[in-house]
């Protein structure tokens, strides 16, 4: 198996078919409903993922205020980040730039197409 | 007579609390069915995945065994009939051989026939002369004649032997020579065949080796084919998956909906002066579009409230920064 991608979202079907998709093409990946729960595991993991795709709205923590969290964390700091999201109003989209968010991605997103990011933020997966 | 305010508030209530709770019901089982479809769309690709390792190993395992059977059990009886054939040819050689050296010793011994032969005509010439001797002495010679006469039948009896000798070695040696021949066709005979016995295996060998590497070479042509039509199955399960994305932003626009019915029941449910004109939802509204999280919300409201301002300007849906 290739490289762990961690995937945020309080949808269970977001969480399914990233899962499945990214599992698909050889990809490990692990889920989280919230920022508390994926920063919590980030945290205790010896194996931090290479990517971390995140949605912004969620309940108990964000993702914008996820990727802050884990921006401040020396592990964190240079990690892949993608947000996942709904056509989110344009201050979001500042803000998670802002806070270091590699990439927005705007759902639905086409599998081909997320792909074709992941190739991208990493090249040698 | 028509009903009292708190009444009608109480219906109005009751109305947006089941049209709000059928909304989160459609939406819970939206969620469900996508669940369901999305294992089943896994289980398609698990399935696929499973063929396409299954038949890759059945390939490889056949290829295995049939290059085990060809270096432990057809390689190995051809060298073994190559060595039959060498040793039976050797036998033969080696009994040729023998043959030939009797022959050669048989041959050897004409000469020797000749000489005793010779020897018999020299001893009857001289037991003929000592018996004309003996008869000019007259009565002393008569015991010497009877010698010479003696000696005279040795004679020709050596010479009858010797000839009979010759006649047999004669008789052996043409044996032998038809032994020989016999010997050097069968030996001719038998390089031939085996020569042509192991060409053939050989050839029949190179033969199965070649309708082995045809049938295995469509084989691997099958599985490349397996595994590029697995790879666009593949394809097309992540675009469904990605399709089926749309159930969370149909979830989050229909709780969206869910928490303002929320409010109005609660509106509702606190007016006191009069239903439903008195009933100020300026508020619900600005909060409503305060909490939009999509585009597409914004521009339903903004159609239905046409007044307000024109459409935000739309984002890219995919954007490196």
């Amino acid at each position: 198996m290739g490289h762990t991608v961690l995937v945020v979202d309080d949808s269970a079907t977001m969480r399914l078919s990233l899962k499945t998709t990214l599992e698909m093409h050889q990809f490990q990946v692990q889920t989280a409903e919230n920022g508390v729960i994926a920063l919590d595991w980030f945290r205790a993991t010896h194996q931090p993922p290479a990517l971390v795709i995140t949605d912004i709205h969620m309940p108990e923590m964000d993702g914008l205020a996820l990727i802050r969290e884990l921006r401040a964390l020396p592990r964190g700091r240079f990690l892949p980040i993608l947000v996942l999201t709904t056509e989110s109003q344009e201050d979001y989209r500042q803000e998670a730039r802002r806070l270091g968010a590699t990439g927005w991605l705007i759902k639905p997103v086409r599998g081909s197409d997320l792909l074709a990011v992941i190739d991208r933020v990493l090249p040698h997966h | 007579m028509e009903q009292r305010t708190p009444d009608r508030a109480n219906d109005l209530t009751t109305l947006l609390t089941i049209c709000r709770q059928q909304l989160l019901e459609a939406v819970e089982q939206t969620e469900t069915g996508v669940l369901r479809v999305t294992e089943r769309l896994k289980g398609v690709f698990a399935v696929n995945q499973a063929r396409v390792k299954e038949f890759e190993q059945a390939l490889a395992d056949s290829q295995a065994e049939l290059q085990r059977w060809n270096s432990e059990s057809l390689a190995p009886q051809i060298e073994e009939v190559a060595r039959t054939l060498a040793q039976y040819t050797s036998l033969i050689e080696t009994a040729t051989h023998r043959l030939e050296g009797l022959d050669r010793r048989a041959q050897a011994l004409a000469p020797l026939m000749d000489r005793i032969q010779g020897v018999a005509r020299d001893t009857n010439l001289l037991a003929l002369n000592a018996a004309i001797e003996a008869a000019r002495v007259g009565e002393a010679g008569r015991g010497f004649a009877v010698v010479a006469d003696a000696v005279r039948r040795l004679a020709n009896e050596s010479g009858a032997m010797a000839q009979d000798t010759r006649s047999q070695v004669q008789d052996l040696r043409q044996a032998l020579s038809a032994d020989i021949n016999t010997s050097r066709q069968m030996l001719d005979a038998l390089r031939e065949n085996m020569n042509a016995s192991l060409a053939q295996l050989h050839r029949a060998q190179q033969d199965a080796w070649a309708h082995m590497g045809a049938a295995g070479e469509t084989l691997w042509n099958a599985l490349a084919e397996l595994k590029s039509l697995h790879s666009a199955t593949v394809h097309e399960l992540s675009e469904a998956l990605g399709e089926m994305q749309f159930q969370d932003v149909v979830r989050q626009r229909v709780v969206a909906v869910a928490d303002v019915l929320e409010a109005l029941e609660r509106r509702v449910g606190e007016a006191t002066d009069g239903m439903p004109a008195a009933l100020n939802l300026t508020d619900v509204l600005e909060t409503m579009q305060r909490r939009y999280v999509m585009r597409s919300q914004f521009v339903v409201h903004q159609r239905v409230v046409s007044a307000q301002d024109g459409e935000p300007a739309p984002v890219p849906p995919i954007e490196l920064f």
